[in-house]
Protein backbone atom coordinates (compact mmCIF):
# COMPACT_ATOMS: atom_id res chain seq x y z
CA UNK A 1 0.00 0.00 0.00
CA UNK A 2 1.80 3.35 -0.78
CA UNK A 3 2.24 5.90 1.91
CA UNK A 4 -0.39 7.97 1.15
CA UNK A 5 -3.12 5.48 0.70
CA UNK A 6 -2.04 4.85 4.19
CA UNK A 7 -2.34 7.68 5.14
CA UNK A 8 -5.69 8.78 3.43
CA UNK A 9 -7.04 5.12 5.33
CA UNK A 10 -6.16 6.96 8.91
CA UNK A 11 -7.77 9.82 8.38
CA UNK A 12 -11.34 8.12 8.04
CA UNK A 13 -10.94 8.49 11.68
CA UNK A 14 -12.27 12.39 11.38
CA UNK A 15 -15.65 12.59 10.13
CA UNK A 16 -16.62 13.34 6.43
CA UNK A 17 -16.93 17.37 6.39
CA UNK A 18 -13.68 17.70 8.10
CA UNK A 19 -12.29 15.66 5.95
CA UNK A 20 -13.68 17.65 2.86
CA UNK A 21 -12.46 20.38 4.79
CA UNK A 22 -9.10 19.37 5.68
CA UNK A 23 -8.17 16.13 4.94
CA UNK A 24 -5.69 17.16 1.76
CA UNK A 25 -3.82 20.05 3.74
CA UNK A 26 -3.35 17.32 6.62
CA UNK A 27 -2.29 14.82 4.13
CA UNK A 28 0.72 17.05 2.71
CA UNK A 29 2.20 17.60 5.98
CA UNK A 30 2.00 14.00 6.60
CA UNK A 31 3.85 13.31 3.74
CA UNK A 32 6.57 16.37 4.09
CA UNK A 33 7.24 14.89 7.25
CA UNK A 34 7.29 11.14 6.23
CA UNK A 35 9.53 12.36 2.97
CA UNK A 36 11.56 14.29 5.80
CA UNK A 37 12.46 11.17 8.03
CA UNK A 38 12.81 9.01 5.10
CA UNK A 39 9.57 6.73 6.15
CA UNK A 40 7.94 4.44 4.05
CA UNK A 41 4.17 3.74 6.39
CA UNK A 42 3.26 5.46 9.03
CA UNK A 43 4.58 5.21 12.33
CA UNK A 44 2.10 3.38 15.43
CA UNK A 45 2.41 7.15 16.97
CA UNK A 46 1.68 8.54 14.24
CA UNK A 47 -1.64 6.40 13.26
CA UNK A 48 -2.51 6.44 17.22
CA UNK A 49 -2.49 10.28 16.82
CA UNK A 50 -4.42 10.37 14.03
CA UNK A 51 -7.24 7.93 15.04
CA UNK A 52 -7.23 9.32 18.40
CA UNK A 53 -8.03 12.67 17.31
CA UNK A 54 -10.24 11.63 14.80
CA UNK A 55 -12.48 10.39 16.94
CA UNK A 56 -12.11 13.42 18.95
CA UNK A 57 -13.46 15.66 15.87
CA UNK A 58 -16.13 12.92 15.58
CA UNK A 59 -17.53 13.61 18.86
CA UNK A 60 -17.37 17.25 19.06
CA UNK A 61 -19.54 16.61 15.40
CA UNK A 62 -21.56 14.82 17.12
CA UNK A 63 -22.65 18.00 19.61
CA UNK A 64 -22.31 20.68 16.51
CA UNK A 65 -26.05 20.75 17.16
CA UNK A 66 -25.50 23.13 20.36
CA UNK A 67 -22.99 26.44 20.32
CA UNK A 68 -19.64 26.22 21.98
CA UNK A 69 -20.66 27.74 25.24
CA UNK A 70 -23.49 24.82 25.93
CA UNK A 71 -21.68 22.07 24.62
CA UNK A 72 -18.34 23.02 27.37
CA UNK A 73 -21.08 23.43 30.10
CA UNK A 74 -22.72 20.15 28.96
CA UNK A 75 -19.16 18.66 28.90
CA UNK A 76 -18.50 19.88 32.41
CA UNK A 77 -21.47 18.95 34.30
CA UNK A 78 -21.27 15.26 33.07
CA UNK A 79 -17.28 14.70 33.46
CA UNK A 80 -18.49 15.84 37.09
CA UNK A 81 -21.64 13.39 37.29
CA UNK A 82 -19.12 11.10 35.33
CA UNK A 83 -16.10 11.06 38.16
CA UNK A 84 -19.00 11.55 40.80
CA UNK A 85 -20.90 8.60 39.73
CA UNK A 86 -17.71 6.59 39.45
CA UNK A 87 -16.73 7.56 43.12
CA UNK A 88 -20.21 6.83 44.29
CA UNK A 89 -20.19 3.27 42.92
CA UNK A 90 -16.53 2.74 44.01
CA UNK A 91 -17.30 3.95 47.84
CA UNK A 92 -20.75 2.14 48.04
CA UNK A 93 -20.68 -1.08 46.11
CA UNK A 94 -17.14 -1.95 45.40
CA UNK A 95 -14.74 -0.93 48.32
CA UNK A 96 -15.75 0.97 51.58
CA UNK A 97 -11.69 1.64 53.39
CA UNK A 98 -13.41 2.51 56.83
CA UNK A 99 -15.44 -0.24 59.39
CA UNK A 100 -18.60 0.52 60.47
CA UNK A 101 -20.16 -0.47 63.50
CA UNK A 102 -22.36 -3.35 62.36
CA UNK A 103 -26.36 -3.31 63.30
CA UNK A 104 -27.96 -5.93 65.69
CA UNK A 105 -29.36 -8.94 63.08
CA UNK A 106 -33.06 -8.09 63.86
CA UNK A 107 -32.04 -4.46 62.31
CA UNK A 108 -30.50 -5.46 59.32
CA UNK A 109 -33.61 -5.21 56.55
CA UNK A 110 -31.86 -8.62 54.19
CA UNK A 111 -29.62 -11.40 55.32
CA UNK A 112 -26.17 -9.51 54.14
CA UNK A 113 -23.99 -12.18 52.22
CA UNK A 114 -20.41 -11.71 53.42
CA UNK A 115 -18.05 -10.79 50.32
CA UNK A 116 -15.65 -13.82 50.84
CA UNK A 117 -18.19 -16.25 50.18
CA UNK A 118 -19.21 -15.02 46.84
CA UNK A 119 -17.43 -15.92 43.67
CA UNK A 120 -16.01 -14.37 40.95
CA UNK A 121 -14.69 -11.20 43.13
CA UNK A 122 -11.43 -9.39 41.38
CA UNK A 123 -8.98 -8.83 44.04
CA UNK A 124 -10.26 -6.35 46.45
CA UNK A 125 -13.33 -5.57 44.84
CA UNK A 126 -16.75 -6.78 44.60
CA UNK A 127 -16.74 -6.52 40.84
CA UNK A 128 -14.79 -5.60 37.38
CA UNK A 129 -16.29 -2.43 38.21
CA UNK A 130 -14.06 -1.70 40.65
CA UNK A 131 -10.59 -1.17 38.47
CA UNK A 132 -13.25 0.55 36.35
CA UNK A 133 -14.43 3.34 38.62
CA UNK A 134 -10.89 3.73 39.83
CA UNK A 135 -9.67 4.54 36.01
CA UNK A 136 -12.72 6.36 35.83
CA UNK A 137 -11.92 9.09 38.28
CA UNK A 138 -8.71 9.71 35.86
CA UNK A 139 -10.16 11.60 33.00
CA UNK A 140 -10.91 14.29 35.13
CA UNK A 141 -8.14 14.10 37.79
CA UNK A 142 -6.05 15.13 34.24
CA UNK A 143 -8.00 17.78 33.42
CA UNK A 144 -7.61 19.44 37.09
CA UNK A 145 -4.02 18.64 36.11
CA UNK A 146 -3.80 21.12 33.04
CA UNK A 147 -3.88 18.00 30.72
CA UNK A 148 -7.31 18.42 29.89
CA UNK A 149 -6.76 16.70 25.72
CA UNK A 150 -4.89 13.82 27.81
CA UNK A 151 -8.24 13.37 30.09
CA UNK A 152 -10.35 13.28 26.91
CA UNK A 153 -7.97 10.77 25.15
CA UNK A 154 -7.95 8.43 27.99
CA UNK A 155 -11.73 9.03 28.44
CA UNK A 156 -12.17 7.86 24.53
CA UNK A 157 -10.52 4.79 25.22
CA UNK A 158 -12.06 3.47 28.19
CA UNK A 159 -15.54 4.12 26.72
CA UNK A 160 -15.07 0.73 24.45
CA UNK A 161 -13.70 -0.59 27.87
CA UNK A 162 -17.17 0.67 29.36
CA UNK A 163 -19.01 -1.45 26.83
CA UNK A 164 -16.83 -4.56 26.79
CA UNK A 165 -17.07 -5.40 30.81
CA UNK A 166 -20.17 -7.49 30.35
CA UNK A 167 -18.43 -9.60 28.00
CA UNK A 168 -14.84 -9.32 29.93
CA UNK A 169 -16.56 -10.28 32.95
CA UNK A 170 -18.22 -13.38 31.33
CA UNK A 171 -14.95 -14.27 29.58
CA UNK A 172 -13.12 -14.01 32.78
CA UNK A 173 -15.59 -15.40 34.97
CA UNK A 174 -16.14 -12.26 36.99
CA UNK A 175 -18.68 -10.41 38.49
CA UNK A 176 -19.76 -7.24 36.79
CA UNK A 177 -21.58 -3.83 38.31
CA UNK A 178 -25.30 -3.26 37.30
CA UNK A 179 -25.59 -3.15 33.52
CA UNK A 180 -27.45 0.60 34.38
CA UNK A 181 -24.37 1.44 36.32
CA UNK A 182 -22.20 1.11 32.76
CA UNK A 183 -25.50 2.94 30.72
CA UNK A 184 -25.29 5.82 32.92
CA UNK A 185 -21.36 5.68 32.71
CA UNK A 186 -21.43 5.59 28.81
CA UNK A 187 -24.60 8.35 28.52
CA UNK A 188 -21.80 10.37 30.67
CA UNK A 189 -18.82 9.50 28.92
CA UNK A 190 -20.15 10.70 25.40
CA UNK A 191 -21.53 14.12 26.71
CA UNK A 192 -18.00 14.81 28.55
CA UNK A 193 -16.26 13.94 25.44
CA UNK A 194 -18.14 16.92 23.73
CA UNK A 195 -15.91 19.45 24.30
CA UNK A 196 -12.74 20.42 26.68
CA UNK A 197 -13.43 21.64 30.07
CA UNK A 198 -11.80 24.37 31.98
CA UNK A 199 -9.74 23.80 34.68
CA UNK A 200 -11.48 26.40 37.16
CA UNK A 201 -15.19 25.74 36.47
CA UNK A 202 -14.00 21.63 36.17
CA UNK A 203 -12.55 22.60 40.28
CA UNK A 204 -15.74 23.88 41.16
CA UNK A 205 -18.61 21.57 39.73
CA UNK A 206 -15.86 18.37 40.65
CA UNK A 207 -15.56 19.65 44.39
CA UNK A 208 -19.55 19.83 44.40
CA UNK A 209 -20.07 16.71 43.02
CA UNK A 210 -17.38 14.52 44.50
CA UNK A 211 -18.19 16.55 47.91
CA UNK A 212 -21.60 14.98 47.35
CA UNK A 213 -20.72 11.57 46.45
CA UNK A 214 -19.00 10.71 49.39
CA UNK A 215 -21.61 12.45 51.36
CA UNK A 216 -23.73 9.87 50.28
CA UNK A 217 -21.92 6.59 50.56
CA UNK A 218 -20.95 8.10 54.16
CA UNK A 219 -24.94 8.54 54.67
CA UNK A 220 -25.54 5.30 52.77
CA UNK A 221 -22.70 3.03 54.68
CA UNK A 222 -24.09 4.26 58.07
CA UNK A 223 -27.38 3.43 57.09
CA UNK A 224 -26.44 0.21 56.02
CA UNK A 225 -24.28 -0.55 59.43
CA UNK A 226 -22.54 -3.67 57.92
CA UNK A 227 -19.04 -4.35 57.93
CA UNK A 228 -19.76 -6.65 54.62
CA UNK A 229 -20.40 -4.94 51.35
CA UNK A 230 -23.99 -6.12 50.62
CA UNK A 231 -25.11 -5.92 47.05
CA UNK A 232 -25.46 -2.45 46.19
CA UNK A 233 -26.62 -2.88 42.45
CA UNK A 234 -29.57 -4.99 43.35
CA UNK A 235 -30.33 -4.98 47.32
CA UNK A 236 -33.26 -2.27 48.23
CA UNK A 237 -31.51 -0.29 51.57
CA UNK A 238 -28.59 1.18 49.91
CA UNK A 239 -30.29 1.89 46.80
CA UNK A 240 -32.91 3.32 48.68
CA UNK A 241 -30.32 5.57 49.87
CA UNK A 242 -28.88 6.28 47.03
CA UNK A 243 -32.15 7.37 45.31
CA UNK A 244 -32.95 9.49 48.20
CA UNK A 245 -29.88 11.64 48.13
CA UNK A 246 -28.51 11.63 44.42
CA UNK A 247 -31.19 13.75 43.72
CA UNK A 248 -29.17 16.32 46.27
CA UNK A 249 -26.10 15.45 44.38
CA UNK A 250 -27.49 16.79 41.72
CA UNK A 251 -28.88 19.72 42.57
CA UNK A 252 -25.10 20.41 44.04
CA UNK A 253 -24.03 20.24 41.44
CA UNK A 254 -26.24 21.85 38.89
CA UNK A 255 -26.51 24.95 41.45
CA UNK A 256 -23.17 25.60 40.86
CA UNK A 257 -23.94 26.11 36.93
CA UNK A 258 -26.89 27.79 37.75
CA UNK A 259 -28.27 31.09 35.10
CA UNK A 260 -30.01 30.91 31.73
CA UNK A 261 -27.56 29.42 29.78
CA UNK A 262 -27.09 25.90 32.02
CA UNK A 263 -30.53 25.03 31.76
CA UNK A 264 -29.77 22.92 28.42
CA UNK A 265 -26.71 21.40 29.81
CA UNK A 266 -28.53 20.71 33.25
CA UNK A 267 -31.47 19.05 31.68
CA UNK A 268 -29.19 16.91 29.39
CA UNK A 269 -27.35 15.67 32.18
CA UNK A 270 -30.34 15.66 34.50
CA UNK A 271 -31.87 12.96 32.00
CA UNK A 272 -28.86 11.01 32.36
CA UNK A 273 -29.43 10.69 36.22
CA UNK A 274 -32.89 10.44 35.71
CA UNK A 275 -33.10 7.43 33.26
CA UNK A 276 -29.99 5.59 35.18
CA UNK A 277 -32.20 5.98 38.21
CA UNK A 278 -35.49 4.80 36.32
CA UNK A 279 -33.56 1.52 34.78
CA UNK A 280 -32.23 1.42 38.33
CA UNK A 281 -35.54 1.62 39.78
CA UNK A 282 -36.77 -1.27 37.46
CA UNK A 283 -33.64 -3.75 37.66
CA UNK A 284 -34.54 -4.13 41.79
CA UNK A 285 -37.88 -5.55 41.22
CA UNK A 286 -39.74 -4.49 43.97
CA UNK A 287 -40.00 -0.76 42.90
CA UNK A 288 -41.19 -0.94 39.45
CA UNK A 289 -43.85 1.34 40.19
CA UNK A 290 -40.81 4.50 40.39
CA UNK A 291 -39.75 3.41 37.37
CA UNK A 292 -42.07 4.95 34.77
CA UNK A 293 -42.35 8.43 36.30
CA UNK A 294 -38.74 8.84 36.43
CA UNK A 295 -38.25 7.38 32.62
CA UNK A 296 -41.10 10.09 31.94
CA UNK A 297 -39.06 12.28 33.47
CA UNK A 298 -36.35 12.22 31.41
CA UNK A 299 -37.97 11.79 28.32
CA UNK A 300 -39.82 14.87 29.31
CA UNK A 301 -36.23 16.78 30.14
CA UNK A 302 -34.72 15.30 26.49
CA UNK A 303 -37.83 16.81 24.67
CA UNK A 304 -37.20 20.31 26.69
CA UNK A 305 -33.52 19.59 25.55
CA UNK A 306 -34.04 19.14 22.23
CA UNK A 307 -36.56 22.02 21.94
CA UNK A 308 -34.31 24.52 23.82
CA UNK A 309 -31.53 23.18 21.26
CA UNK A 310 -33.91 24.45 18.20
CA UNK A 311 -34.63 27.76 20.09
CA UNK A 312 -30.97 28.79 19.84
CA UNK A 313 -30.39 27.11 16.39
CA UNK A 314 -33.02 29.74 15.83
CA UNK A 315 -34.85 26.66 13.45
CA UNK A 316 -37.33 26.17 16.15
CA UNK A 317 -41.07 27.22 16.11
CA UNK A 318 -41.76 31.25 16.62
CA UNK A 319 -42.53 31.97 20.23
CA UNK A 320 -46.25 33.09 20.53
CA UNK A 321 -47.01 36.75 20.81
CA UNK B 1 -3.09 38.03 32.58
CA UNK B 2 -3.96 35.21 30.69
CA UNK B 3 -3.91 31.21 31.74
CA UNK B 4 -0.44 29.24 31.33
CA UNK B 5 0.03 28.04 27.84
CA UNK B 6 0.97 24.65 27.85
CA UNK B 7 4.33 24.11 26.12
CA UNK B 8 3.01 23.28 22.64
CA UNK B 9 0.43 25.87 22.14
CA UNK B 10 3.03 28.33 23.34
CA UNK B 11 5.72 27.07 21.04
CA UNK B 12 2.99 27.15 17.88
CA UNK B 13 2.69 30.83 18.88
CA UNK B 14 6.08 31.50 18.95
CA UNK B 15 6.64 29.41 15.40
CA UNK B 16 3.93 32.14 14.05
CA UNK B 17 5.89 35.21 15.95
CA UNK B 18 8.49 35.13 12.89
CA UNK B 19 5.53 35.41 10.07
CA UNK B 20 3.21 32.94 8.47
CA UNK B 21 3.85 29.40 8.80
CA UNK B 22 2.58 25.90 7.22
CA UNK B 23 1.76 23.35 8.96
CA UNK B 24 4.77 21.65 7.71
CA UNK B 25 6.97 24.93 8.83
CA UNK B 26 5.34 24.79 12.07
CA UNK B 27 6.14 21.53 12.63
CA UNK B 28 9.87 22.32 11.96
CA UNK B 29 9.48 25.75 13.23
CA UNK B 30 8.35 23.93 16.88
CA UNK B 31 11.01 21.00 16.84
CA UNK B 32 13.43 23.90 16.49
CA UNK B 33 12.44 26.22 18.80
CA UNK B 34 12.20 23.41 21.77
CA UNK B 35 15.58 21.70 21.00
CA UNK B 36 14.14 18.91 19.19
CA UNK B 37 12.14 18.09 22.19
CA UNK B 38 8.57 19.04 21.53
CA UNK B 39 7.85 16.90 17.98
CA UNK B 40 4.51 18.54 16.84
CA UNK B 41 2.48 15.24 14.92
CA UNK B 42 -0.28 15.97 12.52
CA UNK B 43 -3.31 14.86 14.42
CA UNK B 44 -2.10 17.10 17.61
CA UNK B 45 -1.21 19.94 15.23
CA UNK B 46 -4.21 20.31 13.61
CA UNK B 47 -6.19 20.37 16.97
CA UNK B 48 -4.72 22.80 18.58
CA UNK B 49 -4.64 25.24 15.18
CA UNK B 50 -8.53 24.58 15.36
CA UNK B 51 -8.61 25.20 19.00
CA UNK B 52 -6.41 28.44 18.68
CA UNK B 53 -8.39 29.55 15.63
CA UNK B 54 -11.45 28.88 17.33
CA UNK B 55 -10.04 31.49 20.43
CA UNK B 56 -9.33 33.83 17.85
CA UNK B 57 -4.85 33.68 18.73
CA UNK B 58 -4.51 32.11 15.57
CA UNK B 59 -5.84 33.62 11.97
CA UNK B 60 -5.95 31.91 8.40
CA UNK B 61 -3.09 33.19 6.02
CA UNK B 62 -3.67 32.33 2.47
CA UNK B 63 -3.30 29.15 0.60
CA UNK B 64 -1.16 28.02 -2.16
CA UNK B 65 -0.27 24.49 -3.80
CA UNK B 66 3.38 23.45 -4.20
CA UNK B 67 4.20 20.33 -6.00
CA UNK B 68 0.77 19.15 -5.97
CA UNK B 69 0.40 19.36 -2.17
CA UNK B 70 -2.22 21.85 -0.59
CA UNK B 71 -0.20 24.46 1.57
CA UNK B 72 -2.79 26.49 4.05
CA UNK B 73 -0.96 29.30 6.01
CA UNK B 74 -1.39 30.44 9.66
CA UNK B 75 -0.78 33.99 10.92
CA UNK B 76 -0.82 35.49 14.96
CA UNK B 77 -3.61 37.23 15.10
CA UNK B 78 -2.97 40.34 17.51
CA UNK B 79 -4.56 38.73 20.19
CA UNK B 80 -2.48 36.07 19.67
CA UNK B 81 0.27 38.50 19.51
CA UNK B 82 -0.67 40.19 22.71
CA UNK B 83 -1.14 36.69 24.42
CA UNK B 84 2.23 35.16 23.51
CA UNK B 85 4.26 38.65 25.09
CA UNK B 86 2.25 38.03 27.98
CA UNK B 87 2.92 34.50 28.50
CA UNK B 88 6.99 35.22 27.44
CA UNK B 89 6.64 37.69 30.39
CA UNK B 90 5.64 35.30 32.46
CA UNK B 91 8.01 32.42 31.82
CA UNK B 92 11.26 35.43 31.71
CA UNK B 93 10.06 36.11 35.02
CA UNK B 94 9.88 32.53 36.87
CA UNK B 95 13.42 32.07 34.93
CA UNK B 96 14.90 35.15 36.25
CA UNK B 97 13.87 34.25 39.64
CA UNK B 98 15.00 30.23 39.45
CA UNK B 99 18.73 31.91 37.84
CA UNK B 100 19.19 34.09 40.62
CA UNK B 101 18.66 31.17 43.14
CA UNK B 102 20.48 28.89 41.36
CA UNK B 103 23.60 31.54 41.61
CA UNK B 104 22.85 32.19 44.97
CA UNK B 105 23.10 28.37 45.53
CA UNK B 106 26.26 28.74 43.90
CA UNK B 107 25.45 27.39 40.28
CA UNK B 108 26.68 28.74 37.46
CA UNK B 109 24.89 29.02 34.39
Amino acid sequence: MSLERAYRRLLLAYPAHWRAQRAEEVLSVLLDTAEARGARRPSAAEALDLVGHGLLARTAGLGAVLDARTRELTALLALASLTALSLLCLLMAEWWPWPVTPLPPEAMPEPAVPVSDWPGTPGPFLTLGGPLFLALLLPALLAMAGRPRAGRLLLLGLVPVVVAVPLIARVLELNRPALWTLCGLLAFSGLALLAPVRRGALLAVLSAAMSAAALCAVVANSASGSDERSDFYHSYDRLQNLVDHAPLAVALVLAFAAGRRAVLPAALVGAGWLAMLAAQSGARGSGRSLSLPLATGAVGLCLVAVCAALYRRGTGPEPAR
Amino acid sequence: MSEQLREPTYLLLAALAGGRQHGYGLVKEVAELSGGRVQLRAGTLYGALERLVGEGLVAPGGEEVVQGRLRRYYVLSNRGTQVLAEQTAQRRQTVDVVVRRLRTAGVQL
